[in-house]
């Protein structure tokens, strides 16, 4: 009797077994083909250089030689310098005005103050909209409206001047970036416990003080995790140029993951392995700097006492 | 119950997840399926069942601005032509499929081994990255082969040009692809708008002709009655017509604000223009040099004394007086507003360009525009501003009747008139098989290929699209005078140019396919475009300076492959 039940508890931890593999077959099988093998060859392509033998490319391997390439192209290329700038300033400006904003019209929004509402939408409708649709809607803006109501532009459309062209640019990235941050923002805020601000209240904490002792403090983990992501995007972020744009952006609007993006769609093969390593170098740099940007976000941030 | 309910959603999960290892095999090019879509908008033939008693042929095909309509009438010819011949064992006929998509090239390239498709008409492709990774089948036989099948004596190579032949032929003297069709970026201009404002030059220099009457000066060819007569021959002819377009009321110049590579393709092609033959020094890094500047005062060039172009000293071409002078060419009119306002503005497309030249000569707010910088094939493209004219003003605005033409490029300098045109193809575009065709279906491929290279199936797509191929045929004085004016112009301006394909086969332009492009050389720094930054202030010695030293020695012995 005992023996029999052993027999099916096994019989049913088998069925289980191969059940949960059957389940998890498929995304493993992509997961090693699509992650494990595309990364194993980028890293190896690094290393690696195209030729042509025999009317065939054939891989080779080139030792260091992308990497030197690369730290030429650093030194004297064209848009490699543009891009690294212009990277920066987009992250710059991402965290300081874009997270920044984000937490002021999440409040606004917690708050429930006039048009909180209407605000939401107008802040929302970015990322509910067609990408193309919203840069075709703000680049007729910039590009149309602005200059028929402004005079002293000589009709000459933001981004059609250079003067203006980079920051029309930003401003496009924080504001279509506000809707997923104020959307968390919000939830966060949301999740805090009434009770909690109301003894604040009680206590003669200002609208000031409430948003810095205890909203800040309590959705903190929320904009670290916002933080580390922008910080991990840092090579990534093409700030939506090729929607702008598709491949013929100017050089000198160019982010490091707009430029990358470019290439690997424009050189053809004989470009892959200095791409490759390029991914390899600036996923070296992006990789510890995420961490410590996320332990000293941790350490440093308000704490709820 | 419950214990049901979680099977099922389990099961539904891993039946949504074994969903997409489908799309993971190649699956067999010959099984017929339920075929690709050929029914896609101005499609003349309608959606219609597989035929398994025929053979099945699969076509991709870039729908963009040449669009499909030749290609359904080649496939018509051809599936008729050979209704009773069997191609694949059991079959008798021929069900040809098309696919139409607006990818470019080098995407499409990528997925090509995993395609149905057997036949391939692409642009902006890189030949030589499909054709040196297995992508593309050998098909040197039916290229080399005379046409005997079709009643001709001549073979697809005798009708490519020595430029198209350096590029498509491969060192081992094969060919994967043949160009498609010739994509040259050109200025039209309006017969009407120049008729009615006496825009063409007599004899003395003036403008008071119309396009009919006698005296004209001989245009940019040098030589009375010929079909640039009256049109601008120099670069001062041009400043001049400018002048003159805008004291009488006329906007000289229109183009797409969004896509400023338009202009800046227009550019590169006035620069092969001027540079002729020489030119291909740009990728072959093999010959003499005789335009390179040695100094520029007040806008004369002084020449450099011609020099040897190897692979080591490539980075010299970037001194070419063509990229100067096209420059001056952006310069000048830009400086002096010599466009339509929305030249500039990004949100405006080709297709908006294309109707604000189209319209203007109807409208009573704005000026008429004189020229639209385009390329050579924007009438087909614009084929849904035509028939709006034409619905909106009658039959007279219909392509057909509209007195369009390609205007030749005026030269640089007055001691090149009546040196021939150089224009530059710049598409990329190939029509290829697929390496992966399998082997009973490799024949009717081919024979689809001739087919399509055959003297009348040229001639066909010139009638249909208004545009050449990268071959020489001859049109027939009665084919010329059933073409509507644009594309009259196109034969005109083609048989009177050499038409460059921007590459050859050598291992440096292999190699450095990237950096070798036509916009290379109008890269400077100064906003993506020569004419934006002339618009935002740049001066054209800024630019030019920039231009010419986008290389140095060390830089080229860095960055070039060799």
């Amino acid at each position: 009797m005992q023996k029999n039940s052993v027999n099916a508890f096994q019989k049913k931890r088998m069925k289980d077994m191969i059940f949960c593999l059957c389940i998890i077959a498929v995304p493993a099988v992509q997961f090693c083909i699509f992650y494990v093998g595309v990364n194993f060859n980028s890293i190896l392509m690094a290393f690696q250089k195209v030729d042509i033998v025999n009317n065939r490319y054939v891989y080779k391997m080139a030792g260091l030689e992308n990497f030197e390439t690369m730290w030429f192209e650093l030194k004297h290329g064209f848009e490699l310098p543009y891009a690294i700038k212009n990277s920066f300033i987009a992250f710059i400006v991402t965290v300081g005005v874009g997270t920044t904003l984000a937490l002021f019209f999440s409040l606004y929004i917690f708050k429930g103050m006039a048009f909180s509402k209407t605000f939401r939408i107008i802040l929302f409708a970015p990322s509910m909209i067609s990408a193309i649709v919203t840069v075709k809607m703000y680049e007729g803006f910039v590009e149309t409206a602005f200059p028929a109501i402004f005079d002293s532009l000589d009709g000459s459309g933001l981004l059609s001047n250079l003067d203006t062209q980079f920051p029309t640019l930003l401003f496009f990235m924080v504001w279509v970036g506000f809707g997923t941050q104020i959307l968390m923002y919000s939830g966060a805020m949301n999740s805090i416990d009434t009770s909690i601000i109301e003894a604040a209240k009680l206590d003669g904490a200002n609208a000031l003080r409430e948003f810095v002792s205890i909203i800040l403090p309590l959705i903190y983990p929320t904009i670290t995790t916002f933080l580390v992501v922008n910080l991990a995007g840092f090579f990534t972020n093409q700030m939506h140029l090729f929607s702008f744009y598709a491949n013929g952006a100017d050089p000198t609007v160019s982010t490091i993951g707009y430029m990358l993006f470019k290439r690997t769609r424009k050189g053809g093969i004989m470009e892959y392995p200095l791409l490759a390593a390029y991914s390899i170098a600036f996923t070296l740099i992006a990789a510890p700097v995420t961490m410590l940007g996320r332990k000293f976000l941790e350490k440093v941030g308000p704490k709820l006492e | 119950m419950k214990k049901s309910i979680k099977k099922l959603i389990s099961l539904l999960c891993v039946g949504v997840l074994s969903a997409g290892a489908v799309a993971c095999g190649s699956g067999d090019p010959a099984e017929p399926g339920p075929g690709p879509d050929n029914s896609s908008p101005g499609a003349s033939v309608p959606a219609e069942d597989v035929d398994t008693s025929k053979a099945q042929l699969y076509i991709s095909n870039f729908n963009g601005g040449v669009g499909t309509d030749w290609l359904y009438a080649a496939r018509a010819r051809f599936e008729e032509k050979y209704k009773n011949t069997e191609f694949v064992e059991g079959t008798r006929g021929v069900q040809i499929w098309v696919e139409t998509h607006k990818n470019a090239g080098t995407a499409v390239a990528d997925k090509m081994p995993m395609e149905r498709n057997e036949i391939y008409f692409l642009e902006n492709t890189n030949y030589y990255d499909m054709a040196y990774t297995g992508k593309l089948l050998d098909i040197t036989d039916i290229v080399t082969e005379d046409l005997t099948d079709f009643g001709e004596s001549k073979s697809i190579e005798d009708k490519l040009a020595d430029s198209y032949k350096n590029y498509f032929r491969t060192p081992d003297q094969k060919y994967f692809a043949l160009p498609h069709y010739r994509s040259i970026y050109q200025m039209t201009y309006d017969k009407d708008v120049f008729d009615e404002y006496l825009l063409y030059f007599d004899q003395a220099g003036g403008l008071t002709k119309t396009s009919t009457d006698s005296g004209r000066s001989t245009g940019p060819d040098g030589k009375a009655g010929t079909y640039d007569d009256g049109l601008p021959a120099t670069y001062a002819d041009m400043w001049t017509l400018c002048e003159t377009m805008v004291a009488r009321g006329v906007d000289p110049f229109v183009w797409s604000g969004q896509h400023g590579f338009y202009m800046t393709l227009f550019l590169a092609a006035l620069k092969a223009d001027f540079e002729g033959a020489e030119g291909t020094l740009n990728y072959t890094f093999d010959g003499t040099a005789t335009k390179l500047v040695d100094t520029i005062s007040n806008g004369k060039v002084t020449y450099k004394a011609p020099m040897t172009i190897t692979q080591e000293n490539g980075y010299e071409m970037y001194n070419s007086a063509g990229t100067y002078y096209a420059l001056s060419f952006a310069d000048k009119i830009v400086s002096n507003k010599w466009y339509a306002n929305v030249s500039f503005n990004t949100s405006q497309s080709h297709i908006d360009a294309q109707n604000s030249f189209l319209v203007s000569k109807y409208s009573t707010k704005a000026n008429p525009v004189g020229m639209l910088v385009e390329g050579c094939w924007w009438p087909h493209e614009s084929a849904g501003n035509f028939q709006t004219l034409e619905s909106n003003f009658g039959p007279s605005a219909s392509l057909k009747n509209r007195r369009l033409a390609i205007m030749p490029y005026p030269k640089a300098t007055a001691d090149l008139v009546g040196t021939p045109l150089t224009a530059v193809d710049t598409s990329m575009s190939v029509a290829c098989i697929n390496a992966n065709i399998s082997e009973e279906k490799k024949e009717l491929a081919k024979t689809f290929l001739q087919f399509v290279h055959t003297d009348e199936s040229l001639v066909e797509f010139l009638k249909i699209t208004n545009m050449t191929r990268g071959f020489e045929y001859e049109v027939s004085d009665e084919v010329y005078n059933s073409l509507c004016s644009y594309a009259q112009s196109v034969v005109d301006v083609i048989k009177n140019s050499n038409v460059l394909q921007p590459g050859c086969a050598k291992d440096v332009y292999v190699k450095n396919y990237a950096s070798l492009n036509l916009e290379k050389p109008f890269e400077t720094g100064h906003g993506a475009h020569p004419h934006v930054a002339f618009k935002n202030g740049k001066t054209l010695n800024q630019v030019w300076s920039a231009a010419r030293a986008k290389y140095t020695k060390a830089t080229w012995d860095k960055l070039i492959k060799v």
